[in-house]
């Protein structure tokens, strides 16, 4: 069966399970898994039945937000935001290999009776069926607070989600997986708002320059190893080009730059730390 | 070569000091030994550079025409291919001051 006709048949399907559930909050990035989910659900249910609902901190890109918040005028979806505090909890800032388990438990401890106060019962993700491959420790906090996944139940694959994204018109179809800037600082190494805004000015900056696709600056104290698109690596290493990574990563606040010879890779940290397979 | 403080700093969170620096040193040197023998694999290749190894990162400090040489794929694949026989699950290049905008 095309793929095409594959996906828009688990669209069908996901359209029948939010039209069994009613009314249903979705936790929201404006990633491109929860911008989908936000906008099947928008348009299977009516505004009236549903809701947006953002968790904005430190470890939340502002540049995410301000993608969020254009989907949700585009598509005319109702949002509510909350501020989440894992940075203050020790068990999160100390970056342990779980410490999404924490993010995600401070996240759902506030949104799921936000919702409720809002009259939603069902509060859904947008974790998908690729996820559950990855080390995902924040799956287990959603369970807890009986979050539903059902693009993951439905076995939407990213590549699924893309699809139909484009064919929705969503302008998130096409953008890189943008996790939390947590992600960028190895287990172990202390997570701070000012490590944060390090790590996302240093990305802003090489946006500036003209990096497109995929991108992660990863913390290592002093340096920055850059992850681009294995693609870009050829255009990245030319000296020229090197020349201006290194000005926008070291004007960002980093004393040393290095670029990633494997280029891009989800998870990386994740493979540097043994806790997934290389 | 140049061996970091990271494991050993890493592993000082144990109870038993003495055995935990044993620890670390014998780290130490294990990272220093890979970083030591990628290098010099890598100068039979002809890319002549300095490798830092931070636990399985391995950071390559080299001039620029040796960087010339890496904006070649098939160079990087085998940079990738010997830093992997070498224990090492990543591998980076970095930029020294010579490489300046």
């Amino acid at each position: 069966m095309p793929h095409d006709t594959q996906s828009a048949d688990k669209e069908a399907s996901l359209a029948a399970w939010l039209t069994a559930h009613g009314r249903v909050a979705v936790g929201y990035s404006g990633g491109v898994d929860s911008a989908y989910l936000a906008v099947v659900a928008r348009r299977t249910l009516g505004a009236d039945r549903v809701v947006a609902i953002i968790g904005r901190s430190a470890s939340y890109p502002a540049e995410q937000w301000a993608m969020a918040r254009r989907v949700a005028e585009g598509f005319n979806i109702d949002v509510l935001e909350l501020d989440t505090e894992e940075l203050a909890d020790p068990r999160y800032a100390a970056n342990p290999s779980n410490r999404c388990y924490f993010c995600k438990t401070e996240l759902w401890g506030k949104l799921v009776p936000l919702a409720r106060t809002h009259g939603f019962d069902c509060v859904v993700d947008g974790t998908n069926a690729d996820d559950l491959r990855d080390y995902r420790p924040g799956a287990q906090a959603a369970r807890e607070h009986r979050v539903a996944s059902p693009l993951a139940d439905l076995g939407f694959t990213k590549d699924d989600i893309r699809a139909r994204s484009r064919e929705l018109g969503l302008p998130t179809w096409q953008q890189p997986s943008s996790p939390c800037l947590s992600s960028r600082l190895p287990y172990g190494t202390g997570v701070t708002a000012e490590r944060l805004a390090l790590v996302e000015r240093a990305e802003r900056a090489l946006r500036d320059v003209g990096v497109q696709g995929d991108l992660r600056v990863r913390y290592h104290d002093d340096l920055a190893r850059v992850e681009v698109s294995p693609s870009a690596l050829t255009h990245w290493l030319a000296p020229d080009n090197a020349a201006r990574l290194v000005a926008a990563v070291r004007a960002a606040g980093f004393a040393r730059v290095a670029l990633d010879l494997r280029g891009f890779r989800s998870g990386s940290l994740n493979v540097l730390h043994g806790v997934s397979a290389a | 070569m140049i061996v970091t403080g990271r494991t050993l700093e890493h592993d000082t969170t144990h109870d038993d000091g003495d055995e935990v620096r044993a620890e670390g040193t014998r780290a130490g040197l294990l990272h220093r030994d890979r970083a030591s023998a990628l290098a010099r694999a890598l100068e039979h290749t002809g890319l002549l550079c300095t490798v830092e190894a931070r636990a399985g990162l391995a950071l390559l400090l080299c001039d620029e025409p040796q960087l010339v040489r890496l904006v070649s794929a098939d160079a990087r694949g085998a940079v990738l291919l010997l830093a992997k026989q070498h224990g090492f699950t990543h591998i980076a290049v970095e930029f020294a001051a010579h490489v300046t905008a």
